[in-house]
């Protein structure tokens, strides 16, 4: 019963507090935006996060060295998979993601942000050297992250193909450099390159802006789309997104209100716009407890990496800590109008059972090594 | 761990700037439902005749449309059936309608279907006069809502289908289930509580005296219960004077692929798809500048309140609309009492052009064609209603006869005179003998006087219109002699008016070995001394010519416009135009024409003796060209049921062409006239006369210094002329009684200009 006992530590709580809370807010915040547009969404979502929490079950109990060994190959796996999706894939809004898998689409992208961080891993901690590495060494490495990279950005699907790549270079550096400095350098370079492009759109904004409205327009019409609405497409669903979020205020708006402006303005709410349909509906105060659960999420991968008595399981949380991180920080940052648009859902929050999945699968290996931990 | 935080707390900074600081704004923004910019046609310039009468305008009609994609089977019973009560429909018309929607048709195919145009509301559909409410029938309306309320009757139950009325929730409104017809006692709308305003659509046309149901009120009224259906109002192109000045003004017409097809294939599209483009006449010539530049609107549509316009100035003010630049309006130098005198004085022709001109500067005054068309038909205000076996299409009413060309006849004899007296092949004493007949070639080329002329000297050959001195002159000068000074005359040339003119044709030796069969032979230079055979000329050009002779040998250019009217209604000033060119034509030689073409009028034994205005002393020359056909196969199988407009047309056929063309004051022309009656007979007696009327009518208005000086002993005067001219002035153009072709209701404008008849001729009248 050691193992009841070390879940009863008190980041462990939080961490599985912070899981399930996003995984109940999930679900409730689709089934709002499902009753809005008479769609199922939230039903086959909880399907998928019921299958997550029980792999993320698995994976806690998983022997590190079988998952070591497995991982190589579940990576050669879905590199051919990221190839079939080239070629067979489902186009949804001139995009191919996804594979028809029987019953359910597969988005392999989104399992591969979990594989690249386990093969990084794993590659750096039996590759492991004292002195920074030289760029020579990283050749192999470099490779492992270059071909999904670029695989994913074929689809092309920029959101994930740069999420991937920030996980990579998050473990990357971590292993590298002090990770105090890297990952505030990294944010810090983040927020300066956000902020000199959002100023940047600012002004193209105004000057687009008739020709965006008029864009919205033909949107509003229905007309068929020849996928060529470009930025200005984006920068349109941007700011409706926006419209959404700033009527929240600071407490919400009620559901029926809600319900009229969620569904008059915000593009694609089940998914990368999940996070609008939230915050009309909960407002500053709402949205902060969220990011709350994020940030709590977030601190725990940083926190077992910290106490984490292997090289190799470090590295691993430092990955999942990534692949939440970004992920939720561009979609949050696109969501209201911090960051351009890029095709990316927030973690667990957007309809999506590979990337719930993966989220999920990922809590489960920070489990797995929060439970090892204290045995060793 | 300290970065996550410092980028979470950046989110949440940024969130406060949104939700907090300006979600305010934001939510005002949110009530927003779209935004867009919609063009506004630019209103097409009018025309206008020389006195400021408008000739085109621009009129609102309305139309209903169904938009078939939101139409359910379930509803199109109740659609039909409503439809039919609110319009007024015909049986043959519902049946139509209800098959129209029935056909399952391609969804995405979204096209309206148009169940009326023409909705009446503000002008009578007949004369398109202002109409006037009368309060006969008085009803109640709801602003708001839109809906109409009838008053609550005593029983209960509704007055149409007997029905029990059933109250409204929250108001003292009733309301029958069946028709869904409202009523209410108060004045106030039971539905949404706003005052109830009070109406009438009842119409009256003070012109015509017929009373008409405000459609378009009714169905607007109606609306709510119809969200299929949608009023569509659209600017449509108005020619209140009908048949008067069709020709000249053209008409407009929907743009095809074609029109839209952009010069360069990397540029926009030049039209719009609901453009209208001129397709013929003034409306053509000038289209763009008509056309003006259309504008962009910005259209913002709110759900909920309006309460606040601010916080969204910002947004809207980067949509620059485009303001409209409304089209220029066209001034003519058509006089549209001259024109209605025109029209009048070929009143007893089928067909035929009455031209006008200034002498000095080459305006034209009127320019009148027959048969004409009503340009409202061919623009859509009106729906054309034509009648199979109408004989018209014979007639070519969308041929403008004023600039097409035909054998110019005996008035292509000055242009031998001329060039004879300029070659110095004959003197004005130089005489021929015609026995009435001349043998050339081994054939026999007849004078119009069977009889013959005798003895003639070019003056008297000119007035009595001898065909046998010019046989002489033609085979003296030979064909490429006359071509060219023909060309030097004006002929063959375009006038410079503003509309598609024809150019003439001029036949050279070369032209008869390119384009006949057997090539030229010497007779052809006879008959086209004489205007016969392959010459051709328009109205028009002949009236450019002899004012040219008339004054001085100064060829004016032609021009319809005065210029285009500035937004304050005065002329803006004009381009400059060419100026007229001098005629290479030595003093003596117009001196002695002009002298001819009095004595054509003036002098006993003229072929326009018979023909002399009262009011001036005119000087001209008449033509008849033999120009005798059958009716083409095509019109003979139209006419197979009608065998009376078939014997009519065959019989017209058989006549020739008759001309006249002349100048007045003789000594000093101010107007030149041309007249040209197809099929009419002769020119001195079935074209002259329709000039001199013309004529008349204009000095009446203008009297002229000289005109009644006219040369002693030369004159004699009719009497009976005096009594035509009272007649002339004619206020409403649908007034006027005509024969068949002009006015009937089902004067359908159909088939393709004709070519030019005649040409086949050998043989030559006057
Ligand atoms: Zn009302
Ligand atoms: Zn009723
Ligand atoms: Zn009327
Ligand atoms: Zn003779």
């Amino acid at each position: 019963m050691s193992d009841l006992a070390r879940m009863r530590q008190p980041s462990t709580l939080i961490g599985l507090f912070c899981v399930l809370g996003l995984c109940a807010i999930a679900i409730e915040n689709l089934h709002f935006a499902d009753s809005m547009l008479g769609t199922t969404y939230h039903r086959s979502q909880t399907i998928w996060i019921v299958v997550g929490l029980i792999g993320a079950g698995v994976t806690a109990r998983l022997d590190m060295q079988f998952v070591r060994r497995v991982s190589p190959f579940v990576y050669a796996v879905l590199v051919v998979l990221l190839f079939a999706v080239l070629f067979f894939g489902r186009e949804i809004n001139y995009s191919k993601r996804w594979l028809e898998l029987g019953p359910a689409n597969i988005q392999p992208s989104e399992f591969m942000k979990m594989s690249i961080a386990l093969m990084l891993a794993d590659w750096f901690d039996k590759k492991r050297s004292q002195t920074p590495w030289k760029l020579r060494q990283l050749l192999i490495p470099a490779l492992l992250i270059g071909m999904p990279v670029a695989l994913i950005n074929r689809e092309p699907d920029l959101g994930t193909s740069v999420c991937v790549a920030l996980i990579a270079l998050g473990v990357l550096l971590y292993d590298g450099v002090q990770r105090r400095t890297l990952v505030m350098a990294l944010c810090v370079a983040l927020i300066g390159v956000g902020l000199a492009w959002k100023f940047d759109i600012i002004r193209d904004y105004q000057k687009g802006r008739a020709e965006t409205w008029w864009h919205a327009m033909q949107d509003d019409d229905k007309t068929p789309d020849t996928g060529q609405g470009g930025a200005n497409r984006d920068n349109w669903q941007a700011e409706k997104a926006l419209w959404a979020v700033g009527s929240g205020r600071v407490a919400g708006r009620g559901d029926d209100e809600a319900r009229v402006s969620v569904l008059r303005h915000v593009p694609f709410v089940h998914t990368d716009f999940a996070l609008a349909c939230f915050a009309e509906r909960w407002g500053l105060i709402g949205c902060i407890f969220l990011f709350g659960l994020y940030l709590g999420l977030v601190w725990w991968a940083l926190h077992i990496a910290d106490r984490a008595q292997e090289r190799f399981d470090a590295l691993l949380a430092i990955g999942v800590a990534g692949l939440v991180f970004w992920q939720f920080f561009i979609n949050a940052g696109m969501v209201i109008g911090l960051l351009p648009v890029v095709g990316l859902t927030l973690p667990l929050l957007s309809y999506g059972g590979s990337s719930a999945l993966t989220v999920l699968i990922g809590a489960g290996f920070l489990l797995n090594i929060a439970l090892r931990r204290k045995a060793r | 761990m300290a970065g996550v935080f410092v980028a979470v707390l950046v989110l949440i900074a940024r969130l406060v700037i949104v939700q907090g600081l300006m979600g305010a704004n934001y939510e005002k923004i949110a009530t927003i439902e779209r935004v867009g910019k919609v063009r506004s046609q630019a209103p097409r310039g009018q025309i206008k005749g020389s006195d400021g009468t408008v000739l085109a305008r621009n009129l609102e009609s309305h139309s209903l449309e169904l938009l078939p994609a939101k139409v359910k089977t379930d509803r199109v019973a109740a659609i039909v059936g409503r439809l039919r009560e609110l319009l007024d429909m015909t049986d043959s018309e519902v049946q139509q309608l209800r098959a129209e929607l029935v056909r399952d048709a391609d969804p995405r195919k979204r096209q309206p279907l148009v169940v009326r145009r023409d909705l009446v509301s503000t002008h009578c559909p007949y004369d398109s006069s202002q109409l006037e409410l009368t309060s006969e029938v008085e009803y109640r309306f709801c602003p708001v809502c839109g809906r109409n309320f009838e008053p609550i009757p005593a029983r209960k139950a509704c007055p149409f289908d007997q029905r029990k009325l059933q109250s409204v929730p929250g108001g003292d409104g009733m309301r029958c289930s069946s028709c869904e017809r409202e009523f209410s006692s108060a004045d106030l709308c039971p539905y949404d509580h706003h005052a109830l305003h009070h109406g009438h659509h009842n119409l009256k046309c003070p012109l015509c005296q017929r009373t008409f149901n405000d459609e378009v009120a009714v169905l607007r009224a109606n609306l709510h219960l119809l969200p299929e259906a949608r009023l569509q109002s659209e600017i449509q192109r108005e020619y209140p004077f009908r048949y008067l000045a069709s020709h000249l003004l053209g008409y407009v017409g929907y743009v095809t692929d074609a029109d839209r097809a952009p010069l360069l294939p990397w540029l926009p599209p030049r039209y719009a798809l609901t453009d209208r483009v001129g397709r013929t006449g003034l409306e053509r010539a000038f289209d763009q500048a008509l056309r003006g530049i259309d504008g962009e609107q910005v259209v913002v549509r709110r759900s909920g309140t309006d309460e606040s316009a601010k916080g969204m100035d910002d947004l809207i003010a980067g949509l620059q609309p485009r303001p409209i630049v409304a089209g220029l309006t066209l001034r003519l130098t058509l006089d549209l009492e001259l024109q209605r005198v025109a029209k009048v004085a070929m009143k007893d022709v089928f067909s035929g052009a009455a031209v006008v001109i200034d002498a000095r500067s080459g305006e034209v005054l009127a320019l009148y064609s027959k048969p004409s068309f009503d340009p409202n038909t061919m623009s859509g205000k009106r729906a054309p209603h034509g009648k199979t076996g109408s004989d018209t299409a014979a007639y070519a009413p969308l041929l403008d006869k004023a600039i097409h060309a035909f054998p110019p006849a005996s008035t292509f004899k000055i242009v031998a005179a001329i060039a004879a007296l300029e070659e110095n092949i004959v003197n004005p004493a130089t005489t021929f003998h015609c026995p009435g007949y001349y043998d050339f070639g081994g054939r026999r080329f007849h004078c119009h006087s069977k009889r013959g002329h005798g003895d003639v000297n070019l003056r008297e050959a000119i007035r009595s219109s001898c065909d046998v001195y010019f046989y002489h002159l033609g085979e003296l000068l030979g064909l490429d002699r006359l071509e060219s000074w023909a060309r030097k005359l004006g002929y063959g040339e375009l006038t410079g008016i503003e509309i598609h003119e024809a150019q003439g044709r001029l036949p050279t030796r070369e032209w008869y070995a390119q384009h006949v069969k057997g090539g030229y032979y010497p007779g052809f230079a006879l008959s086209t001394a004489v205007g016969q055979k392959d010459v051709t000329a328009t109205p028009l050009q002949v009236a450019r010519v002899y004012s040219a002779l008339g004054r001085d040998g100064i060829l004016p250019n032609v021009t319809l416009v005065q210029g285009f009217e500035g937004p304050d209604g005065k002329l803006l000033p004009r381009l400059p135009r060419p100026e007229g060119r001098d005629l290479p034509v030595k003093a003596s030689t117009l001196r002695f024409i002009r002298n001819a073409l009095l004595a054509v009028v003036n002098d006993e034994g003229g072929t326009a003796y018979s023909s002399q205005p009262t009011n001036v002393v005119l000087a001209g020359k008449t033509g008849t060209a033999q120009a005798a056909q059958r009716p083409r196969p095509d019109m003979i199988e139209r006419l197979k049921a009608d065998p009376l407009a078939l014997g009519r047309l065959t019989t017209w056929m058989q006549n020739d062409h008759a001309w006249f063309v002349g100048y007045a004051p003789a000594e000093d022309p101010e107007i030149t006239v041309a007249v040209f009656v197809e099929h009419g007979g002769s020119g001195g007696h079935n074209a002259a006369p329709i000039a001199v009327k013309i004529v008349e009518s204009w000095f009446a208005r203008h009297p002229h210094a000289k005109a009644m000086d006219a040369p002693a002993g030369k004159g004699r005067r009719k009497a009976a002329n005096s009594e035509e001219l009272d007649e002339t002035p004619i206020a409403d153009p649908e007034s006027v009684p005509t024969v068949p072709p002009e006015d009937d209701p089902a004067n359908r404008p159909a088939g393709e200009p004709r070519e030019a008849p005649g040409g086949a001729a050998d043989e030559v009248l006057p």
